[in-house]
Order: C-alpha cells, then sequence, then structure tokens
C-alpha cells in the first residue's frame, strides 16, 4: 500500500497510534508523531512510498514529539527521538518536518555501514549515474533538483550510498532539500514539482522540501552503475564549464565527503577505489541550468563501460 | 597515486617521485645510494648532491607516514 491510500486524516491516525513502516530505498523506518504539521507533509512529500504492514522489523524507530517542558505554552518544539533517545537539541516546531528529514539522514549516515556513505547527491540516465559530491553552498541540491525535473532519475540529493559488496550505488529517493534562493529558482524552472511550505530560520536558512519524482521512487530498489563523478560549483555569471580532473585528486575529495570511509578501513579503500576507477571525474562550474542540463546530456559514458 | 596504510588506516596522495620511489621498496629494502642510482636522473637538480638531497627528503616524509622504515 502507498502513503496516497491513506487520506490526511487515517495518516494522522496512525501516526499518533501505532505509527507507520514506511520503505525508503533499503531502509524501513517506523515513524511515530503527533504532529500534524509532520503528518501533512508525510502525505505531501511521501505520497508514492510503500508503506509496510505492521512488523516488529524496521531499520530506524523514529519519532517527532513536543517536549514537555514550559515552552510549550509560548515557543514550542519539537524533539527527534531515535530509538526512544533525541541524538538531537529541540528545534523550533515549525521545523518539525525539516528536522525529519535531517534526521531521516542521520540515521542512515551513522548506522548503514554496509554501504560506503557519501555526502553527494547522485543521478542516473540510460543506466549511467553521476555522483555530484560538494560542500553546502555549491549548488548540488540545486543541480540535482533541475536534473531530476528533466529526465535523470533520482537517486539521492544527499546521501550517495555505495554498496561495499559489489560497488552497486543503491537508490534512497527521498525529499529533495532546497534553502534560499535555490526554491524559487527550482519552482521557477520546474513550476508541476510539488514543494512543501517554505520554513524560514533554520541552521540553513530558509528551507523548503521537493517531492520526489513518482518514477524514481517507483525504481528504488533498482541499483545503479556509476559513471561520472562531478564535483558540481554554482557561481553567479560564470560560463558553463566542464574539466576534467585527475582520479587520485577525485579519490582523496570523495574521501573528504564520505562519512564512514574511514570506519570501514581497508572496505573503504577498495570499494572507494574501484568507483574511481570506473568513472570519468571532471569539475563543473555552471550559472545557467539549462545549460548545465544540455552538459549533462552530452556527457559521453567512459568507454570501459561500454 | 593514492595509497592505503592498512596498519595506521591513514590514505595518502603521492607525487610521482613518492610514488615511484616506494614502488622500489615494495620489491626489496634499499638504502639511500641505490635510491639515488636508481631514480636521481629523473630529478630536475642541476647536480648529483641536489637530487640526493630532494630522495632524501622524499625518504624522510615517506617514513614520517610511516610507509618506511628507516633502519
Amino acid at each position: 500500500m502507498k502513503v496516497s491510500a491513506l487520506t490526511t486524516a487515517e495518516l494522522e491516525l496512525q501516526l499518533k497510534q501505532s505509527g507507520i513502516f514506511i520503505q525508503t530505498g533499503p531502509f524501513v523506518t517506523h515513524l511515530q508523531t503527533r504532529i500534524a504539521s509532520v503528518a501533512q507533509g508525510v502525505g505531501l512529500l511521501y505520497t508514492d512510498f510503500s508503506l509496510l504492514e505492521q512488523t516488529d522489523y524496521a531499520d530506524f524507530h523514529v519519532s517527532l514529539e513536543r517536549p514537555h517542558n514550559l515552552r510549550r505554552w509560548f515557543k514550542p518544539q519539537v524533539l527527534f527521538r531515535f530509538d526512544s533517545s533525541p541524538p538531537f537539541k529541540p528545534l523550533p516546531l515549525d521545523q518539525a518536518l525539516p528536522m525529519l528529514e535531517w534526521g531521516l539522514n542521520w540515521c542512515v549516515s551513522s548506522h548503514a555501514n554496509r554501504y560506503l556513505i557519501i555526502h553527494a547527491a547522485v543521478v542516473e540516465k540510460d543506466g549511467y549515474a553521476a555522483i555530484l559530491p560538494a560542500p553546502p553552498g555549491s549548488g548540488k541540491s540545486t543541480l540535482c533538483a533541475a536534473l531530476v525535473n528533466r529526465g535523470w532519475r533520482l537517486l539521492s540529493d544527499e546521501l550517495t550510498l555505495v554498496r561495499v559488496d559489489d560497488g552497486k550505488l543503491i537508490p534512497l529517493p527521498r525529499p529533495v532539500s532546497l534553502k534560499n534562493q535555490s526554491i524559487d529558482v527550482i519552482q521557477h524552472y520546474a513550476p508541476e514539482a510539488i514543494f512543501s511550505p517554505k520554513v524560514h530560520d533554520t541552521i540553513k536558512g530558509t528551507v523548503a522540501l521537493m517531492r520526489p519524482p513518482t518514477a524514481s521512487v517507483a525504481r528504488a530498489l533498482e541499483p545503479a552503475q556509476i559513471a561520472w563523478v562531478i564535483f558540481p560549483k554554482y557561481q553567479a555569471g560564470a560560463s558553463t564549464q566542464l574539466q576534467l580532473l585527475p582520479k587520485s585528486r577525485t579519490f582523496m575529495r570523495v574521501a573528504d565527503n564520505a562519512f564512514n570511509y574511514s570506519l570501514l578501513g581497508t572496505k573503504g579503500f577498495e570499494t572507494l577505489s574501484n568507483l574511481i576507477d570506473a568513472a570519468d571525474c571532471y569539475d563543473f562550474t555552471y550559472s545557467v541550468l539549462d545549460e548545465a542540463i544540455a552538459t549533462f546530456a552530452a556527457l559521453k559514458p567512459p568507454t570501459f563501460n561500454t | 597515486m593514492v595509497i592505503y596504510n592498512n596498519t595506521s588506516g591513514d590514505t595518502h596522495l603521492l607525487g610521482v617521485d613518492a610514488a615511484q620511489i616506494l614502488l622500489l621498496f615494495e620489491q626489496a629494502p634499499a638504502d639511500l645510494g641505490i635510491v639515488s642510482e636508481q631514480f636521481a636522473t629523473g630529478f630536475p637538480a642541476e647536480t648529483h648532491e641536489e637530487s640526493t638531497l630532494q630522495i632524501e627528503q622524499i625518504l624522510l616524509q615517506l617514513h614520517e607516514l610511516a610507509l618506511i622504515e628507516i633502519c
């Protein structure tokens, strides 16, 4: 059953009572909350996701709740709990939905060590995937959102999962988190995309979440093959430029962007070596989204992959 | 070249010269004379003494990274 099969009232009730077991990529999350805005956000953004029947097993048991403190009367807050414990300090209540996304990212990046986890967006087209690692503010999520609204499959806008066993890229399509000016840019670029309401004054500025494309969610259990590692950088007024990078330097930059590279030890090194060996690697500077999309459309697969 | 030291768990990005010297040590132990003889001509130094000094510095750096052991 999909989330869309439930009415908002039914979803709110289920989240309040036993919670929902929702499949996101390879993970099952058990989510409970009494906060109406979260229920509405889940109904809006996770509409295409599968709900599992009540089960004892979930990878992550999480809840969002209002802490029982004095602030609840004049400055209400929200607390994210993982296995009943709060890994973070509470945030203002209106940030509950972004907090769910940040919390779910934390669940994966802190626990899923059967994958090499890279802080990077990952998209795929015609069987070839591009990893986009980049620090915050580089335009990674903006470019990712633009690509997935122009025919690329979303694997993730935030966490690239490389399966240690075979080096395959494992999809984790979830809502795409956009910040500040990027929200208006993508709303203008893809008017048909569905967005959550904007949340202001978060630690990342103004945040809005974009619903992942239905087709990407439908293929969430279908791994992808690496073809390119591309470091995007948005630079106002810059011309579109794709510059080949040496693999050795790419390796070090990707390792710097990985959450658990050191933790995985030799397996992390081998997994990343195989990944970089199989990819063409580039620095990419852009300022015009249409030109960026055209550059991606013209990418040639690495010759050893064909 | 990127190398992984499974003793320390550290990953290092080495230049071409350092990588070639390390590969030489992978085959067999060597002293400064042997390394100099093998690589000195490839260094952009003006004299043999200068290139030996450059090689010595690389060996010290490899030692500091625990990639070779200087006895």
